[in-house]
């Protein structure tokens, strides 16, 4: 394994997935600043790999590694731990309904006690700047119910964020997305990578997964492939990969 | 229909009669075992952290504690006007027919401070406070907010059922002090001024005949009726699973079940103490 691995996934597959599956175990490793995502036509419950990955669903066979170490031998204490390197959030990820959103983004990071050793006025200060990058409009003295769907997400966000994760594992990010909110949700995103977190995501964006990915899982009911880069994605003869590549709302538009 | 089919039939209806309290027993005591685990374990996540009350704990407890306490005084306030005049009063008033003044100063500390109170606070906080937290951590569970906490590595027993216990236990006795010290003032005041200005001894009488044994029943009954009304409460609300539905329903178990430990314990507690 190599040093800066931080997932490492051997023979893995999901316990819960609705279907009969047959096909491949998911075998990849995450590095550090990695964008690794799973792709594939609806339905294919993409979602719950992600999910197995994350130590969230339990796997029917192979095993997952965090930093080294196996998923199935951490403590409860650990898996404290674990729980904020590796962030996962899905589409409809819950805030507190009773706090606003800044109180929102600060509770997990109290929780953790990551005001500790420095005041907690630095911790405010952080997660202001966090919120002033992912959206400088979101009203933080809003309660949830009165913040629209993707100022909710992006408060989510910023709430993992300032766990300082090693991971973020995003499983259908910008289902509540108009289109110029998304393009500066994804610039973000890049920003992030860029600093050096590493992304899981699952999109059903393509060719915003093909032009951020280093490498790409492409699932479907059937199989699963894994393509160590998005060339190699592209350049598959592989029926099914080509077809969904290949549908319109796959490809990318100028 | 033959002879054997008949008394296959009265056999069956026999077993189903006499395993039905079975049943039942096994189902509560199992509901027992449960609530107790489930406190247990709140309580274990809380005291193995480093700090009792840090930032989040202490916001959360002293939040608890103000909604249930602070926030119930006008409520416990009438309550306790009500049973000074209605009690302690009447009490005091018949005190030469009833016989001497130690007999009703035991009367009233048995009557006032050790049941009425008690029950009287406990009944509203599982009406107030119960009934919130079902609803609270119902609507959370429905709407995703706790799985969003676990998945950030929050624990919650210690982040939102262990609070809501100790605070509801630590507003259970504030509030039964309050109601007794407005019940006994109140009836004696109005016995006073109204009946006989002597009876203002009874004040004395009954802080001097409050005794440490008193005091101890009196400190460990009310904690442990908030603790098991914040129990039961946490319990259901964290079972409300997919339906809105089930919130309400959830609520009226809550209350249900909160009542009847109430008055159990509270049985209990008056044969371990007076018989």
């Amino acid at each position: 394994m190599q040093n800066n691995t931080i997932i490492k996934c051997n023979q893995l597959i999901p316990q819960e997935l609705p279907f009969e599956y047959h096909g491949d175990a998911l075998d990849f490793e995450l590095g550090a600043g990695e964008v690794i995502t799973i792709i594939g036509p609806d339905y294919s419950c993409k979602g719950n790999w992600l999910r197995a990955i994350c130590g969230l669903e339990e796997q029917q066979s192979g095993s997952v590694h965090i930093k080294g170490v196996d998923t199935l031998n951490l403590s409860e204490k650990d898996w404290t731990i674990t729980r904020m390197k590796v962030a996962y959030l899905h589409e409809d990820t819950a805030l507190l309904s009773a706090a606003n959103g800044l109180t929102n983004v600060l509770a997990p990071a109290l929780y953790h006690h990551l005001d500790e050793g420095q005041k907690k006025q630095l911790l405010v200060e952080k997660a202001l700047q966090l919120l002033e990058e992912i959206d400088p409009e979101i009203n933080l003295d809003d309660l949830p119910a009165y913040l629209t769907k993707d100022h909710q997400y992006k408060i989510a966000v910023a709430r993992a964020l300032l766990l300082e994760p090693d991971v973020l594992a995003l499983n259908n990010p910008f289902a509540h997305f108009n289109s110029d909110s998304k393009y500066k949700f994804q610039l973000f995103l890049k920003k992030q990578v860029e600093k050096g977190l590493s992304l899981l995501l699952v999109t059903h964006d393509t060719p915003y997964a093909l032009s951020i990915s280093d490498k790409i899982i492409f699932a479907n009911r059937e199989n699963l492939i894994y393509f160590d880069s998005v060339e190699a994605l592209l350049n598959s003869d592989i029926a099914m990969v080509n077809q969904f590549i290949n549908l319109p709302q796959n490809q990318v538009r100028e | 229909m033959s002879v054997t089919h008949i008394s296959g039939t009265i056999t069956n209806w026999a077993n189903t009669l006499t395993g039905w309290p079975g049943r039942q027993l096994i189902r509560h005591v199992t509901y027992v075992i449960d609530l107790v685990t489930f406190s247990m374990l709140a309580l274990r996540d809380w005291f193995s952290k480093n700090k009792l009350f840090d930032s989040h704990s202490y916001s959360t407890t002293v939040a608890q504690i103000i909604f249930t306490g602070v926030d119930a005084l006008p409520t416990i306030t009438f309550l306790g006007l009500a049973t000074g005049f209605i009690f302690t009063f009447r009490l005091i008033s018949i005190s030469n027919t009833l016989g001497g003044t130690n007999d009703i100063v035991n009367l009233l500390i048995t009557v006032i401070c050790l049941s009425a109170g008690p029950f009287l606070a406990a009944i509203i906080i599982i009406s107030r406070t119960g009934s919130a937290i079902v609803v609270d951590l119902g609507n959370m569970k429905l709407h995703g907010e706790i799985e969003a906490l676990e998945n950030l590595g929050i624990n919650i027993n210690d982040y939102l059922i262990a609070p809501r216990i100790i605070s509801t236990a630590i507003s259970q006795l504030a509030i039964t002090v309050y109601f007794t010290v407005v019940a006994l003032l109140s009836g004696i005041l109005i016995s006073a001024l109204f009946v006989n200005p002597s009876h203002f001894e009874f004040i004395f009488k009954i802080s001097n005949s409050f005794t440490p044994y008193m005091m101890s029943i009196f400190v460990i009954k009310n904690i442990i009726f908030g603790y098991v009304i914040a129990t039961v409460a946490c319990y259901n609300g964290l079972r409300v699973q997919q339906s809105a539905t089930e919130v309400p329903q959830r609520t009226t178990a809550s209350i249900v079940q909160s009542l009847s430990f109430v008055f159990v314990i509270d049985s209990l507690l008056t044969f371990v103490i007076f018989v």
